[in-house]
């Protein structure tokens, strides 16, 4: 109801068209195929391990091996986690003691393995690439279908370099995110550029509401420019101090701040209070480079210092499920952490890992799921899956499930009927 | 022909003769030695270079096919072209071209510079900088070399010490570049300078870096080597402008190239050309109508329109003024504003002609075709990606493009070109259009493009299955797909319906064909054009893809001209007079006889865009005032009776801010392979971009830092909120101009606009605040520099009450400027050395200076400069200006 009068009242605001009015689908619900499982979650916050992290590394540890030797394997021990019978890699011990709140989907899998762009845009929009459309990113579904919890701020937020497989596709630019590479800095677009003191950004917006009133006759005469002049005092408001609020992690208790580790987990704190400002879909890119070079794409040299990325990894996740658990948002919020494909057991030429995506792992937490600590089986070397294989379409499916998108829902490019999933099942485990 | 060919060791430098022996010939018996090693250098005498050179411009030779290695000792035939230089300061190889289409050079190539300068007697030192295996000779002995390039393209390398202290204010090296000082002294006389350069190898691209040869007193910075004067120092105030001039001049002489290479062609469509027009003068005239008095008439399509309206009632709006009209005009064919230079020389040139002087002059700006790239690329899907291509790439087309454009190419053989799909595939040429990475069915794709682009035939639907709405079957495309292949075309698995028999049944759609079935290369379009062809139009009748172009570019095929003038008009229309323009099936023209009438004088005039563009820019209808209330009536929009504002494209908002401020875009280089090491298949480079065209996706999928080009991502940021796509799998005509929030949010705190208006040394807008003129003319000055007008009364107060503080004093005494722009390099930062920790690091700094945008200028008290910032800020994101009047 209150989302309806929002979307009425900013029409008549001539706002309609604004990024934060994305209003629901206009398409109608089809029937549902059988009985498709509905979550109660409002919020995703999707982690981004950029360059395909190790699963035998991290989530679904095995026999370890040894690079020198070039004798398959994980490259650290495993340890007991919360859940019975499940483990994770040693470095990954914080994790270990919330993972009753998650589920390790074990048997993710495409066959995307040769570039890194083509994978991630596998993950990100569950589909290939065609020549005939681009298709929208999980994060802009989710605002299309969603729009913002709160009509005062975005519905796709994005921590991390913008790029096509994030973007709306053919859902257009209002499903479009609002992006921000530096926690310190704010959104691209929503924060006055550094050396604009509050003082000077008053002054210029005095000159130009002045300007504007001079031209409010015109303005209002044409549409096209009545409806861009309308946009520019809801774009003012945006950089305003409420949503620059948000943004200020000074405001949070050190115990807070330090529970979630460094910049990574700054940007998990980050996350959350976009979710309690209402904000659909967050999407949390992890940037650590700099750690061991190469980031998750863990060749050669790369794999040495990989144990770092996972510590700092380890601790942002369970401090964000901790924190979102006391502030009673950990129910209403599904973290994801996903990334473009794995790594075979087997070791390259410098001790490092290849490419491999016959089976990898995406990480489930909160989000209201029934959880089980782990999902599906691999064989004694984690690379080829036993049994529960997930596709990329299932898992998709299972994300909007849990935040009450339908995945068999049809969408429209122009006049084509594109689902939003391709076939996708949710797991059906986790639900109910 | 090789008879003549000289044979070369060059490792067999002149030993005995000295460097210092000016008048040295080369001697006629000297034989080449073939089996020549690296250690007999350069003992013995032999005859490998040119003794003697040009002394008023150097004369460059390229060779190709020399062979892949790290070594010199290879014969050279004939070289493959010549070709001049003003300077040893290059940095870039012209442009090879072939039937006016870039055309792949070999690689290796090798690269022969040589000169006769006199430089003044006394010590000096010679210093060669450059990226590949170079050496230098004079009077044919070595005196200088720079080694062969390492060889690795992998990311794990270390970042590269750019830093040179030769001198106190030298330049720093370009990525990938390496420096090589000698000391040498100068008798005074003149001597031949010869510098080799091995470029390319290992499928590099072959690209210069900042190639140069040069010389200094002792205690002084040096000089670049030039026979003429010019005089450039390696110094970042010297060489910046230099490069910039040797960009620009680098533009005009391809152009000069591209039409030494074409007169077969040309000479080709203009005989085509010329019998089409015979035959369209047998032809009955077309009748126009007569219209009223009262009509208001330039020519005939206003006759056209006219009638239409007088049928209706409807008296249109007079003209637009010409503030408006020059504005409108300039943004329609150049895609950024007039300045206040144009306005002015416009507002002087009192009487008739002049709406059609200023048609002309901006018909001939080489803008004309800046604003047409930005238009095909989305119409014809130019989608090339800096990295590794898998996301269904094409090659960078573009510059085929813009180059067809800046050379006014008949439309019919722009076309041809395109599907013909030849010349450089990763370079520039239309081959690029043939490319459809990890597309299964790449020429089905193709073939949707030119539907869409030529025909008004939208067949996506096709490539899975009949269109329900549209009268295209599968088989339509997969025929034409099969012509582009030049052989039978299979229809893959993934050009299908999912479901079963009976779900399939109960839709609207039908699967006409079956994976795994063949198409012949069969013309499926009857109804557009029969199946016989001009066969003497046909250089080879066999080429299917030949034929098909003639199909499409046929004057029997109307659809095409019809295609072609209805683009133009909705262009600088805003609608077509078929809507949609490239979806002809469902619709009806709403001026049939007017498009019959452009489409003929396209066809008779040679296929000339300009032609048809020139007339619709002069009709009344185009020059059109903007009448809200009119817009109100009735049909008026549909009936052209009035104007209605356009919001600028994104490229048009892009052009013109930069403009407004009188800077270059500052970007980085649009490459992630700045030191050049990466195979050419895996890596582009698009330049330094000075127009919003030349933008690409910036590609960070992996999301390093050090992959992160800052500056070009503000760009690119407020491109694609304005509707720019990033990445372009699919061709599109009609952009998304949804109003967004994030529009006006980046225009108010976008960094690139906050660049905009951010007053630093190398900002027109600096200089403008410098002159000397009362506060009221800077005002006026700044909204015709933005809005195109003069301020109104109350518009002139608020502003000049603003700036009048400070005014007086706003010059620093004593500051100077610094008027050249910064080249960024990232420091050297490329994917060689990408995932070291410390070019993370420092890319993560390179961030953080990005985000404090440019830096102000000091020659204005910061006080005034602000608020100068300010005023340029307000008038830059007031709703008019983004707008076409």
């Amino acid at each position: 109801m209150k989302r309806r009068e929002f979307v009425q009242s900013t029409m008549q605001a001539g706002l309609a068209a604004s990024l934060l009015g994305a209003s629901p689908a206009l398409a109608s619900h089809p029937a549902s195929h059988g009985a498709m499982p509905q979550g109660k979650a409002e919020h995703v916050i999707f982690i981004w391990l950029g360059g395909g992290a190790s699963q035998i590394d991290t989530f679904d540890p095995k026999a370890k091996g040894d690079a020198k030797a070039k004798k398959p394997g994980s490259y650290y021990d495993a340890i007991p986690t919360a859940v019975k019978g499940v483990q994770v890699c040693e470095h990954l011990g914080k994790t270990a003691k919330v993972l009753d709140r998650c589920t390790l989907v074990r048997t993710v899998h495409h066959e995307v393995i040769d570039e890194h762009a083509a994978a991630t845009n596998r993950m990100h929009t569950g589909r290939p690439t065609t020549g005939t459309i681009v298709y929208p990113s999980i994060g802009s579904i989710a605002a299309h279908q969603r729009g913002p919890a709160n009509d005062k701020v975005p519905a796709y937020v994005l921590i991390g370099y913008p790029n096509i497989t994030r973007g709306p596709g053919f859902l257009g630019p209002r499903a479009g995110y609002v992006y921000l590479t530096d926690t310190e800095v704010g959104p691209s677009g929503f924060s006055p550029p550094p050396r604009i003191t509050n003082q000077r950004r008053k002054q210029r917006e005095r000159l130009l509401s002045r300007l504007r009133s001079m031209h409010r006759g015109d303005i209002r005469a044409e549409k096209a420019l009545a409806d861009y002049d309308a946009t520019i005092d809801e774009a003012l408001r945006l950089s305003g101090p409420d949503f620059q609020q948000i943004f200020n992690l000074g405001s949070e208790p050190d115990s807070i701040r330090n529970s979630y580790g460094g910049e990574f987990g700054q940007r998990c704190l980050l996350a959350r209070r976009l979710v309690e400002s209402g904000v659909r879909f967050v999407e949390v890119s992890h940037n650590l480079n700099f750690v061991n070079g190469t980031g998750w794409d863990t060749h050669n040299e790369g794999q040495l210092n990989q144990h770092l990325l996972i510590q700092e990894l380890d601790t942002a996740l369970a401090g964000l499920v901790l924190d979102l658990e006391r502030r009673n948002y950990l129910d209403k919020t599904l973290i994801v952490v996903g990334t473009e494909f794995g790594r075979p057991a087997k070791f390259d030429g410098r001790g490092g890992r290849g490419h491999h995506s016959k089976s990898f792992s995406v990480f489930l937490g909160g989000g209201g799921l029934r959880h089980c600590g782990a999902y599906g089986t691999t064989d004694a070397m984690g690379t080829k899956i036993e049994e529960k294989p997930v596709s990329v379409a299932d898992l998709h499916a299972t994300i909007h499930a849990s935040i009450g998108i339908d995945p068999s829902e049809v969408l429209y490019a122009g006049e084509r009927p594109v689902p939003i999933t391709d076939g996708g099942k949710p797991i059906a485990e986790l639900f109910g | 022909m090789m008879m003549q060919s000289v044979l070369f060791v060059l490792l067999l430098a002149l030993g005995a003769a000295s460097a210092e022996k000016a008048d040295a010939k080369p001697k006629a018996d000297a034989k080449p030695k073939a089996d020549a090693k690296p250690k007999a250098e350069p003992e013995k005498p032999g005859r490998p270079l040119p003794l003697t050179a040009p002394s008023d411009r150097i004369h460059v030779e390229i060779f190709d096919k020399i062979p892949e290695k790290k070594k010199w000792d290879f014969k050279l035939d004939e070289p493959t072209e010549t070709f001049s230089e003003q300077s040893f300061g290059i940095v870039e190889i012209p442009h090879r071209y072939r039937d006016g289409l870039r055309v792949d050079r070999s690689n290796p190539i090798l690269y022969r510079a040589s000169c006769q300068l006199t430089i003044p007697e006394g010590k000096k030192r010679l210093l060669l900088r450059g990226r590949w295996a170079t050496r230098l000779f004079i009077d044919g002995k070595k005196v200088g070399e720079l080694p062969f390039p390492h060889p690795g393209s992998g990311a794990h390398g270390e970042l590269e010490d750019l830093s040179s202290d030769l001198t106190p204010n030298i330049r720093q090296l370009f990525p990938g570049d390496r420096e090589k000082a000698v000391a040498w002294t100068s008798d005074g006389k003149r001597h031949t300078f010869v510098m080799d350069v091995i470029v390319g190898g290992r499928r590099r691209r072959l690209e210069l870096g900042e190639m140069s040869l040069s010389v200094a007193e002792p205690g002084s910075e040096f000089v670049v080597l030039s026979p003429t004067s010019q005089d450039v120092e390696l110094t970042d105030a010297s060489w910046l402008p230099y490069e910039k001039r040797f960009r620009e001049e680098m533009l005009r002489r391809n152009q000069r190239r591209r039409e030494e290479s074409d007169v077969k062609e040309r000479d080709y469509w203009k005989k085509r050309h010329d019998a089409i027009a015979q035959e369209i003068g047998k032809k009955p005239a077309i009748v126009v109508p007569t219209v009223s008095e009262e009509m208001p008439v330039h020519n005939e399509i206003d006759r056209f329109l006219g009638a239409r309206l007088q049928e209706k009632g409807l008296q249109p709006a007079g003209l637009a003024d010409d503030d408006v009209f020059l504005r409108r005009l300039t943004l329609d064919l150049r895609g950024n504003l007039p300045t206040a230079e144009e306005i002015a020389a416009f507002r002087e040139h009192r009487g008739e002609g002049r709406r059609e002087r200023a048609i002309d002059r901006l018909l001939d700006d080489p803008g004309w075709a800046d604003h047409w790239v930005g238009y095909w690329q989305d119409v014809l899907a130019e989608n090339p990606n800096l990295l590794n291509p898998t996301l269904n790439n094409t090659g960078p087309f573009r510059y085929w493009i813009h180059e067809s454009f800046l050379d006014n190419k008949p439309m019919d053989r722009f076309v041809t070109e395109l599907v013909m799909m030849r010349g450089s595939e990763r370079f520039g040429g239309p081959a690029g259009f043939g490319v459809a990475t990890q597309n299964d069915v790449p020429m089905a794709a193709k073939a949707n493009v030119l539907g869409q682009a030529f025909l008004g035939a939208k067949m996506q639907c096709a490539r899975c299955h009949d269109a329900p709405s549209h009268p295209f079957e599968q088989r339509d495309l997969f025929s034409l797909a099969a012509m582009l292949k030049r052989k039978p075309q299979s229809v893959p698995k993934s050009s299908s319906v999912p479901g079963t028999k009976e779900e399939l049944a109960e839709m609207m759609v039908t699967v006409s064909l079956k994976p795994g079935e063949k198409l012949p290369p069969v013309w499926p379009f009857e109804n557009l054009h029969g199946e016989k062809l001009r066969e003497d139009w046909l250089r080879n009748p066999k080429d299917s893809r030949e034929r098909l172009a003639l199909h499409i570019t046929s004057p029997e095929n109307e659809r095409f001209a019809g295609v072609l003038v209805n683009r133009l008009w909705h262009r600088y229309m805003g609608r077509g007079i078929v809507d949609p323009v490239d979806d002809w099936e469902s619709v009806d023209p709403t001026h049939p006889e007017l498009l019959g009438y452009l489409r003929r004088e396209l066809i008779g005039n040679g296929y000339d865009f300009k032609h048809v563009a020139r007339l619709i820019l002069s009709s009344h209808a185009y020059q059109r005032a903007v009448d809200p209330s009119l817009q109100e009536e009735e049909d008026a929009i549909e009936l052209y009776a009035t104007r209605q504002r356009r919001r600028m494209s994104a490229e048009q908002v892009v052009d013109s801010l930069f403009q407004v401020a009188g800077k270059g875009f500052g970007c980085e280089e649009l490459n992630l392979d700045i030191n050049g090491r990466r195979d050419l298949k895996n890596s582009l480079n698009f330049g330094y971009p000075t127009r919003a065209w030349q933008f690409s996706t910036l590609a960070n999928e992996r999301d390093r830092p050090s992959l992160n080009l800052p500056y070009a991502r503000t760009m690119t940021s407020l491109l694609e909120t304005f509707g720019w796509r990033n990445t372009r799998q699919n061709p599109v005509t009609y952009r998304n101009t949804e109003p967004t929030v994030l529009q006006p949010a980046s225009m108010t705190n976008g960094l690139a606009v906050h660049r905009v208006a951010q007053l630093s040394d190398d900002s027109g807008l600096t200089v403008l605040s410098m002159k000397d003129q009362p506060v009221e003319k800077l005002v006026e000055e700044l909204f015709r520099r933005t809005l195109s007008r003069d301020p109104s009364a109350s518009e002139k107060d608020l502003f000049v009450e603003y700036l009048r503080e400070g005014y007086g004093d706003r010059v620093v005494p004593g500051a100077s400027l610094e008027r050249y722009a910064p080249k960024r390099t990232r420091e050297g930062i490329s994917w060689t050395n990408h995932l070291s920790n410390k070019s993370n690091e420092l890319a993560n700094r390179l961030e953080q200076q990005a985000q404090l945008g440019d830096e102000p200028t000091e020659v204005l008290t910061p006080a005034w400069r602000e608020r100068m910032e300010d005023t340029v800020w307000t008038l830059v994101n007031t709703p008019e200006f983004v707008f076409i009047p």
